[in-house]
């Protein structure tokens, strides 16, 4: 039946050599290149993948440090500008005040001036007056002095007035 | 038509008979062997061309073979991967045109004849050799075929024999594959579950059986599917040749339309049969391997 079959176990052997041999082959030179492969690409991947993880990670605790950053530089500018408009306003009050008191100064040391001014015109006008005066009583007075008539009566007042205190 | 279940003895190497379906698989054995040293030799970190395919292969078998072994099927990936590429191989190159159709003539006592024909029209026809000078003849009287070939024996006439055959369509390739499979799982078993332990599975004389019946079923299922892919092919052919009669004109413009079909199915087979037989092998592994966390199955 063997026979018929074409079943020879020589040619068997043979194909089982073969096989053999084939696997070997294989194995040796591809196979084992395959699997090297393989498993240095899985390990790739997954060291690309949990490189993935941890950038993520890191990306996400950036973001979340630039947003507080961003935040505390918010506060900061609003706290700053707060400050400068008080500062603004304190120093705006400040010059104010400052131009006020200047002005007052220069209003006070004007009207000082002004009075000393007014003084000394009034001392010069009364001294010219004085003077004007002097001069008008003396040239009335050397004017009446040369009237006999007048020189009388007015000897007679003096005389007069003298009686009366006398008296 | 003739359709011989055993494989044609070509000539002797020695005391060594070379058949037909021998040299076919070493001429698979080889280009397998020529193209692993080539692309192991160029191997990419970044696959390219062919050794895509190999990966696929390989990576699809450690799929399978971890997910019904785990971690411990990794091992036995390229006896799997080893099995499919051989197996898909030698199918592939037996659909080729060519094969089964180009020989030669002997007289009955085998001394080869002294030309080389093309290939008769009687057998697988749809090959192109069949233009052949030859063929045209042999195709007239194609419908006599049968009856002259029955006699050729009788007459010590010349009888076709073809040069290439399917590998697998011979029972030594396939039973020879079966065995080692078998021996590999068993010897696999002993190493992994320890003798006793794995004597235990026989304590049923049907069990034991069972693993013959496991040899013949892994060799006739593959013979059987390849030879009748074969004979398929074969019968079409002549049914072609019998419709187009010596018509060489119908003859070309018919012939892919109706052998097309049916290579394309044997393609098919011969990717499915690879699959299956690879596929037996890692289930029968998986009885009887004993992984460290399971016990073998029953």
């Amino acid at each position: 039946m063997l026979e018929s079959l074409g079943i020879n176990p020589v040619l068997m052997l043979a194909q089982a050599i073969s096989f053999g041999l084939l696997y070997y082959v294989l194995n040796r030179f591809l196979f084992s290149q395959i699997r090297g492969a393989l498993e240095e690409r899985s390990a790739a991947v997954s060291k690309t993948l949990a490189d993935k993880t941890e950038i993520e990670h890191r990306l996400q605790a950036f973001e979340q440090e630039q947003k507080a950053a961003q935040k505390k530089v918010a506060e900061e500018v609003q706290k700053m500008m707060l400050d400068a408009k008080d500062a603004a306003a304190s120093t705006k009050a400040e010059l104010v005040a400052k131009a006020k008191d200047a002005a007052d100064a220069e209003f006070a040391t004007a009207q000082k001036r002004i009075e000393q001014e007014k003084v000394a015109a009034e001392a010069e006008v009364s001294k010219h007056a004085k003077t004007l005066a002097q001069s008008i009583v003396q040239q009335l007075l050397s004017e009446k002095a040369s009237d006999p008539q007048w020189q009388q009566e007015q000897i007679k007042a003096s005389l007069e007035s003298l009686k009366q205190s006398k008296s | 038509m003739h359709i011989s279940l055993k494989p044609e003895l070509l000539f002797n190497l020695g005391s060594f008979p070379v058949t037909n379906s021998i040299l076919t698989s070493w001429i698979g054995t080889l280009l397998l062997i020529v193209i692993a040293i080539v692309v192991g030799g160029n191997f990419k970190r970044i696959p390219a061309g062919i050794q895509h395919v190999f990966e696929m292969v390989y990576e699809m078998f450690e799929g399978m073979a971890t997910e019904v072994m785990g971690a411990a099927g990794k091992k036995f990936v390229p006896l799997l991967a080893t099995l499919f590429l051989f197996i898909i191989t030698s199918n592939w190159l037996g659909v080729l045109p060519g094969v089964g159709s180009l020989g030669i003539y002997e007289t009955h006592a085998a001394a080869p004849a002294k030309d080389t024909h093309a290939a008769p029209a009687k057998d697988a026809q749809a090959k192109p050799a069949a233009k052949d000078a030859h063929a045209a003849p042999a195709a007239k009287d194609a419908h006599a075929a049968p009856a002259k070939d029955s006699h050729a024996k009788d007459d010590h006439g010349p009888v076709f024999v073809p040069l290439f055959r399917g590998a697998n369509a011979d029972l030594n390739t396939t039973f020879a594959l079966a065995i080692i499979v078998m021996v590999i799982i068993h010897v696999m078993g002993i190493k992994s579950a320890g003798l006793s332990h794995h004597l235990a599975h026989f304590k049923n004389p049907l069990e034991i059986v069972s693993e013959f019946s496991k040899i013949l079923s892994f060799g006739f299922r593959l013979f059987g599917n390849v030879f009748a892919g074969e004979v398929l092919l074969t019968a079409m052919a002549s049914i072609f040749v019998i419709i187009t009669g010596n018509n060489l004109l119908a003859y070309g413009a018919l012939g892919g339309f109706i052998v097309f079909p049916f290579l394309m199915l044997e393609f098919f087979v011969g990717f499915i049969q690879a699959f299956v037989f690879a596929m037996l092998t890692l289930s029968f592994l998986s009885l009887f391997y004993k992984t460290e966390n399971s016990e073998p199955h029953h």
